[in-house]
């Protein structure tokens, strides 16, 4: 339940969130502006002592003659004028009480009566008769305007047809009359909050403070509101995948693994900051686990839970604990290198061979990953190293004329050849993340950015390996099933298979757009020709250059009719997949359809 | 550690101290938007079309009204029921202004306003089909009209919305239209208001220090929305 309120308060705060923070805001300008202000009692003069009506007056009853018709007559004063005042319906008409003839409101008069209003420093305009003004809205006849020039910027403005005062509006109104039309969402009118806008963001927003109470109530604990060192200590032992013990830290005792993790200086992967909603932070925990919590079972397979994985930001240290963190060490070193060959394998596939400072141990396997570190930098677009080949590629591109990346990021690149087939270089293979074309705001990835800008001898830093995506050690026939850049691991894969002399049947199918974007192409033909039990198939999307040797199609359809369809033992055979989501979405999909068990699909995962 | 980390603790954190104030603002935010505010006001429940006056009615003349009320500052003719009737306010030293009404006719003072003549005036106003179940004299304003001037008399109807109808004995005006829809407005103005006593202060403490965090709470929100939905790995 709680993930789904997650990923439900995530959705509607995307939706809602904006104007959540206009409420918010507007509501605070609202409560700190005086009220007595807005309502225009600054310079508002009090009014007139009532005095005695005059006895030498008509009767009001005798208004209804000149009036014709009214449902109300009443008296009042205009200045030092006796008045009457005929209510018709919503028309309003003012009499003389002394002569009985109709009063007209001139410009002169709608002066004095303004100046006897105001009780400001301000001198008065000159009157301006207005059909209608949004600044008293509500009254829907004629008024006369008249602006004071004091501070405020004063504006009296007065019933054309009574002379009453309508309204004192001032700079403070105006200013809070901005931040009711916002809280209320009515734009045009200011008035009406009972518009479908307003109603539905707030279903909305109610929709987002529901969840995230259920949310609150779900993601404390008691044990956070005691301080940290009233808490008893704890002991965490982390150990290395392969059982060797790597470090032993102190935590108070409710930390989260990944809180105690961070602050002893080991940063799990994590994006979303300890939230339960990336699912990066998985550590295994020795010994018989805590049972798995939802957040634990959105994001982790069912049999990782079963050996004991578990999301650290998720598992209370209540007592000393023993957890298996992969990638172990690497996580708190940095490795240096130097880049010691950069070659465009395609226009936007680059091949960054990196000489580490200390040689790589055993943990570099084939399918493994680095954490590049891309530092921040502001550089000009043409730092970017292009081809003359590939100039035609780039110059299709829109790229802003400086590329920049403002805080230090880390980005994650698979090993591309085995170690020991590189005499202990690191080969890693980048694709160019342009970012949305057609818009400028989602400027090129910053990794990609910062690789393609590498030249031989440039210093690179880096974390890792990392990653559980590995062969596993046995002789079933292998089908591996690729695109995109995640050619990498499955080519560091094979050619780690075939040196080994392995002698099942391995399949390889890699899906391009057209065969210029496909790396590795003559490589893995002649691997085909020198090794009998190793096939290579190239599929790609787009027709126009398909001749016989190549097919045509999506990847996962070709694999299927040619390979998968008729194969006599379907389910002995274990797959390895990487690519783009929807490549490796859909041929997820096809192996459960065709009944291939979970646990012979080994994929690794790149979002993007 | 990394920013995402901070803004969900921040977030978390600053909900738990405005967390509750945030649905209470949505619940009443909600409400108010959704019921029309011509039903809030209760226009659908009364109507106040008055009759026009009559130019030959037979009058008492303005110098005869003076005579018999001194101290008249404000003279207002109007209908009340079937016949006309001078609203006259009076100044008397060391009192406050008193409106009285006096037969237009015969000069006599009819307020203040004797039950049966409010009840005709209920009658008249309310538009629904229920029947009164109760007329009182109310001397202590209840927290619904506790802005008009008492003493008034208080209608009440047998209608599902529990409607009151409150009326000036002095002038025979329909204060106050009062019924449950307009009571759950009021009661949940207090609470997105944050004026618990009066219910009208908007310039309040509390209600300042309450947006204020609720404005931190909903930026470290929207800060948070950015690191939500970031991607996990790119190759």
């Amino acid at each position: 339940m709680t993930p789904w309120m997650r990923w439900l308060h995530k959705w509607v705060g995307l939706l809602i969130g904006l104007q959540f923070v206009l409420w918010m805001a507007s509501g605070l300008m609202m409560g700190l502006l005086p009220h007595d202000k807005v309502q225009g009692h600054e310079f508002r003069a009090h009014a007139p002592a009532p005095r005695a009506w005059p006895a030498d007056v008509l009767a009001a009853g005798e208004v209804l003659k000149q009036a014709g018709s009214a449902q109300v007559i009443v008296s009042g004063w205009l200045l030092d004028r006796p008045v009457y005042q005929a209510l018709d319906g919503k028309r309003q008409r003012l009499f003389d009480a002394r002569t009985g003839r109709a009063v007209v409101i001139d410009r002169e008069l709608a002066r004095a009566l303004a100046v006897a209003s105001y009780s400001g420093p301000g001198k008065p305009q000159t009157p301006i008769l207005l059909d209608w003004t949004q600044e008293v809205r509500d009254h829907q006849a004629r008024s006369w305007r008249v602006d004071f020039d004091d501070a405020q910027d004063t504006t009296v403005y007065l019933s054309a047809q009574t002379g009453e005062v309508l309204e004192h509006r001032n700079s403070t109104w105006r200013l809070f009359d901005v931040f009711w039309m916002l809280h209320i969402m009515d734009y045009a009118n200011r008035s009406n909050f009972n518009n479908p806008l307003v109603i539905g963001a707030g279903i909305g927003g109610l929709w987002l403070a529901l969840t995230g109470v259920w949310l609150l109530v779900a993601s404390f604990h008691l044990r956070e509101f005691v301080p940290q060192r009233w808490r008893r200590a704890r002991e965490l032992t982390v150990y290395a995948p392969n059982g060797s013990k790597l470090r032993t830290v102190k935590a108070a005792a409710g930390d989260s693994v990944y809180v105690a993790l961070a602050r002893n200086g080991l940063q799990l992967p994590s994006n979303c900051g300890g939230g339960q909603s990336c699912g990066l932070c998985e550590v295994r925990y020795r010994g018989v686990p805590p049972a798995p919590t939802a957040a634990d079972r959105a994001h982790l397979s069912e049999s990782k839970l079963k050996i004991g994985h578990r999301l650290a930001c998720n598992l209370p240290l209540d007592a000393d604990m023993e957890v298996e963190v992969a990638g172990g060490a690497s996580l708190w070193t940095e490795h240096e290198a130097t880049v010691e060959r950069v070659s465009a394998v395609t226009p936007f596939l680059r091949e960054i061979v990196l000489k580490p400072a200390q040689p790589p141990g055993p943990e570099y396997q084939p399918g493994a990953y680095l954490q590049v570190h891309v530092p921040d930098y502001e550089l000009p677009c043409d730092r970017i190293v292009r081809p003359d080949e590939h100039h035609g590629d780039w110059a299709a591109l829109d790229l802003p004329d400086t590329l920049s990346n403002r805080e230090a990021v880390r980005r994650s690149y698979s090993l591309s050849l085995p170690i020991d087939a590189t005499d202990g270089r690191l080969t890693l293979l980048a694709r160019f993340s342009p970012g949305r074309q057609d818009r400028k705001r989602q400027p090129p990835g910053k990794g990609s950015t910062y690789l393609y800008t590498l030249q031989p001898g440039d210093r690179v830093n880096f974390s890792g390996p990392f990653g559980d995506f590995a062969i596993r050690p046995n002789a079933r026939e292998k089908v591996f099933i690729g695109g995109g850049a995640g050619m990498a691991p499955l080519r560091a894969m094979i050619h780690s298979l075939l040196s080994q002399g392995a002698q099942e049947r391995i399949h390889y199918w890699y899906g391009a757009r057209v065969l210029r974007d496909a790396p590795y192409v003559d490589e893995m033909a002649s691997l085909a020709q020198r090794n009998a039990n190793f096939s290579w198939h190239l599929v790609l999307s787009e027709a126009a250059e398909c001749d016989d040797a190549l097919v045509r199609g999506l990847v996962h359809e070709a694999a299927h009719d040619r390979l998968l369809k008729d194969h006599p033992a379907l389910l002995d055979c274990d797959f390895y997949l990487c690519g783009p989501p929807a490549m490796l979405a859909a041929t997820r999909q096809l192996l459960h359809r065709l009944g291939v068990p979970d646990e012979q699909v080994a994929f690794d995962d790149f979002k993007i | 550690m990394k920013p995402a980390f901070w803004a969900r603790r921040a977030h978390k954190w600053i909900g738990l101290i405005v967390g509750v104030q945030a649905l209470l603002w949505m619940i009443s935010g909600v409400y108010m938007t959704v019921v029309p505010l011509e039903i809030i006001h209760g226009d659908h429940l009364a109507h106040a079309h008055n009759q026009s006056l009559a130019a030959a009615t037979p009058r008492i003349g303005q110098a005869a009204l003076l005579d018999r009320y001194p101290n008249i500052t404000s003279i207002k003719l109007k209908r009340l029921l079937d016949q006309e009737v001078y609203e006259i306010k009076q100044e008397k030293i060391g009192q406050d202004k008193q409106a009285s009404l006096i037969d237009a006719r015969s000069g006599a003072k009819i307020t203040p306003l004797e039950r049966a003549t409010v009840v005709a005036l209920a009658r008249k106003a309310y538009q629904g089909e229920a029947e009164i179940i109760g007329v009182e004299w109310v001397t202590k304003a209840p927290q619904e009209v506790a802005k008009r001037p008492v003493p008034m008399w208080a209608v009440r109807f047998a209608d599902s919305g529990a409607t009151t109808f409150y009326f000036s004995p002095d002038t025979g005006d329909l204060l106050a239209r009062r019924h449950s829809l307009w009571r759950w407005f009021d009661f949940l103005w207090m609470f997105h208001i944050m004026d618990y006593q009066e219910r009208s202060d908007v310039n309040n403490t509390l209600l300042r220090i309450a947006a204020s965090v609720g404005l931190l709470f909903a930026l470290s929100g929207a800060w948070l929305v950015f690191y939500s939905f970031r991607w996990r790995r790119t190759a």
